[in-house]
């Protein structure tokens, strides 16, 4: 089974702009499959997966308060970066760092919710400040395709 | 294609308790630092939860359960 799950909205500072609490915000998307139907019974013998979830490739769904491209900055206090993406670049996840993450929407409300990125390895990094202190990476996002 | 799979294996199943196996795949290689043994108690309550998932426990018999995923 195939669904578009939405995992995350993430703060973004438009390039440019006078970093704000309410700036642009982008939407992510991951291909989910899973081996069970919500509702559907279904059965389950020793040694199958009572459950199994799949998580494919991130998608960027929405860009907000954007036309077809922006330019997106880190909104962190690591250095700062920027590049441009469009509305359904693909990203891909690289790794997970801890189990059982789930990646939540990070409120606007939290200055410390942040997304980084590198042009030179064209790499966007999520940190989650409030549950994963002191500021591991929690995953590593990659571009599917060179931007630049 | 990176892809991140984890699953629940079961491996035991009695009135009482269902025994699984939690584990989780990158790129398909098992991530076995993140695998762990998980016990659910289905003796007076058949509806069971594991992450953000809840699970109704239809029918047990030795070696297979009927089951409904009723929210993740």
């Amino acid at each position: 089974m195939r669904r578009l799950q939405i995992v995350a909205v993430f703060s973004v500072t438009l390039a440019g702009c006078i970093p704000s609490q309410s700036d642009s915000s982008i939407s992510l998307g991951s291909e989910v499959y899973t081996n069970y139907e919500i509702g559907k019974t279904q059965k389950a013998a020793i040694g199958d997966p009572l459950i199994r979830v799949t998580k494919g490739k991130f998608l960027i769904t929405d860009v907000y308060e954007a036309t077809s491209t922006d330019t997106i900055s880190q909104k962190g206090f690591y250095s700062s970066s920027s590049f441009v993406i469009k509305k359904g670049d693909k990203f891909s996840v690289e790794e997970y760092v801890r189990p059982n993450f789930k990646l939540r929407p990070l409120s606007t409300s939290y200055p410390s919710s942040y997304i980084l990125m590198s042009t030179e390895r064209q790499v966007l990094k999520i940190n989650d400040y409030y549950s994963n202190y002191p500021y591991e990476p929690t995953q590593k996002i990659t571009f599917e395709k060179v931007l630049h | 294609m990176n892809e991140f799979s984890y699953e629940l294996i079961l491996t035991e199943i009695s009135d009482e308790q269902i025994k699984a196996v939690y584990r989780e795949y990158s790129e398909d290689m098992i991530r076995s630092q993140f695998s762990y043994k998980v016990v659910f108690n289905i003796k007076n309550d058949k509806v069971i939860h594991f992450q953000s998932k809840t699970i109704e426990i239809k029918n047990c018999s030795n070696n297979q359960i009927e089951y409904t995923v009723l929210s993740d």
